[in-house]
């Protein structure tokens, strides 16, 4: 017999959900410890009466809007700099692949020196730890362009900036957009990591409290949230935007 | 009426430290009007000269007129159409073709109203909103054309636009080709390494020898049009090229 792919999915989450509530009602950890389904249910519904949850989720959105909408914009300028002329390539870019290393959080102590406890350090955090994704598949989509449509496309009077933005870009769209979808997984980790380390509102902050209270199904709530706000994002955003792409071109 | 005058182009290649000689001094007139096909051995630097004509590479030597100027970079007055295509994927059919309208700053009416044309002369209006790959390679090679020809350019630069197609489409291609040529009178210089492509599109048929290639020899093919590609007039200049070439071979 053969189940369809949803029902499996539904079918695993619901047995998931189940052992979940039998262990914590068996009782063998401690409830405060090992809360169940319905007290992380319980926590979110009163998180989202007092509003403080979508106070949060707003705000962490918010910052990873600006986080990484700079990052999309400052990768793609470097990136394509980066492919189109070699001293810069050579130069700046074995520094980019360094600092794609740093984790994003790694940036906190200097975002706090340098802005202070404020949105301002958390944005560039985010940014930080998303703009060398974006700039490194930029650069390597740039460099993978077949050389016969930049030389059709001069052919017919594409110079400058006009060739970077009816060519270049688009025939590089394809690596770009991995280039974003890493990136913003990666400012996705950053605001919340930026968020638990400056303990100043969003998703992060809340996490912080709960662990402050002691409240475990509190903490579950968030990451709940934290998880279902990634999925989200990625699938309808990223995937769709993707899905577009690939089939026009033809490589799906 | 002179459309194209070379006169000594010579281009070198940096090949793994050592520097090849492409073209060894090339001179060739092209009257307003022709089709010119260009033949030699695999490799002897025949796209090159076609590459500089169109102002995408730079000579080493010698120098290249249009129309009495200097080249000295690409134009919309020699359009090239590229082995492959080089269509852009990510626009439909109607879009690649208006895409060097829309550079120019062309308003859309003025642009759909010549693409309009192009694509019906290339039997493509029924593929306005294909994408490229959905199309066969005889098909994407009519876009490649009709894409060139909306430029309105003087001269038309074909670089081998027919080696990946099978015999039939190949066949109604030439005769499409003939036929632009008589509605609208381009000058066409078509490279090719298939002799019978070459007899039946070109006015005259230039031979480029081995590297550093130099013209070995031209041959003028007078059958009248439009020609097919089993037409028994063209067996004489047919085998003519086939004997310049045969003594080319290593």
């Amino acid at each position: 017999m053969t189940i369809p792919r949803t029902a499996k999915k539904i079918l695993f989450y619901v047995f998931l959900m189940a052992g979940w509530q039998a262990v914590a009602m068996s009782e063998v950890l401690p409830s405060n410890l090992f809360p169940s389904p319905y007290d992380v249910l319980e926590d979110l519904v009163y998180m989202a009466g007092d509003g403080s949850l979508f106070y949060g989720i707003g705000t962490s959105l918010w910052r990873l809007a600006t986080g990484f909408v700079i990052a999309a914009a400052g990768g793609l300028v470097l990136g394509i700099f980066m492919a189109r002329i070699s001293i810069v390539d050579h130069t700046i870019g074995s520094l980019v692949l360094g600092l794609q290393s740093i984790p994003s959080v790694a940036w906190v102590p200097l975002a706090i020196l340098w802005f202070g406890l404020t949105d301002l350090g958390i944005i560039f955090v985010t940014a930080v730890g998303a703009i060398f994704a974006v700039t490194i598949n930029t650069s390597s989509g740039v460099k993978n362009i077949n050389p016969h449509y930049i030389e059709a496309a001069r052919n017919m009077g594409a110079r400058g900036r006009k060739l970077i933005v009816r060519l270049i870009i688009p025939a590089a769209f394809p690596y770009m957009i991995s280039g974003f979808k890493q990136g913003w997984a990666f400012a996705w980790r950053g605001v919340i990591g930026a968020e638990l380390l400056f303990s100043f509102l969003g998703l992060g902050f809340l996490l912080n409290v709960g662990r402050q209270l002691n409240d475990i199904s509190q903490i579950i709530a968030v990451m709940v949230i934290i998880m279902g706000i990634g999925i989200g994002i990625d699938g309808f955003v990223f995937k769709r935007v993707e899905d577009g792409v690939m089939s026009r071109w033809g490589l799906r | 009426m002179l459309t194209l005058e070379a006169r000594g182009v010579v281009k070198y290649f940096e090949h793994e430290n050592s520097r090849l000689q492409a073209l060894g001094g090339i001179d060739l007139d092209v009257e307003d009007g022709e089709i010119i096909s260009l033949i030699g051995p695999s490799g002897c630097g025949k796209s090159t000269f076609l590459r500089i004509v169109a102002g995408l590479e730079c000579p080493d030597g010698g120098q290249i007129n249009f129309d009495g100027k200097l080249v000295s970079g690409t134009g919309p007055d020699r359009i090239m159409v590229f082995q492959e295509g080089a269509l852009f994927p990510w626009l439909n059919v109607r879009d690649n073709v208006e895409f060097g309208l829309k550079l120019a700053g062309v308003s859309p009416n003025e642009r759909k109203e010549s693409s309009d044309k192009y694509l019906e002369m290339m039997h493509l209006t029924k593929f306005a909103n294909s994408y490229i790959h959905q199309l066969s390679t005889g098909m994407k090679q009519r876009v490649a054309i009709a894409r060139a020809l909306v430029m309105e350019p003087r001269m038309l630069l074909m670089d081998e636009p027919f080696s990946a197609l099978d015999v039939s489409t190949r066949d109604r291609l030439l005769a499409e080709v003939q036929d632009i040529w008589e509605k609208t009178g381009k000058t066409i210089l078509f490279v090719t390494h298939n002799v019978v492509e070459a007899s039946v599109l070109g006015s005259r048929v230039v031979v480029f020898s081995n590297r550093p290639s130099k013209i070995k020899k031209v041959i003028n093919v007078d059958s009248k049009r439009p020609r097919t590609s089993d037409d028994a007039s063209l067996l004489h200049a047919q085998q003519e090229i086939r004997s310049e070439l045969r003594q080319e071979k290593v």
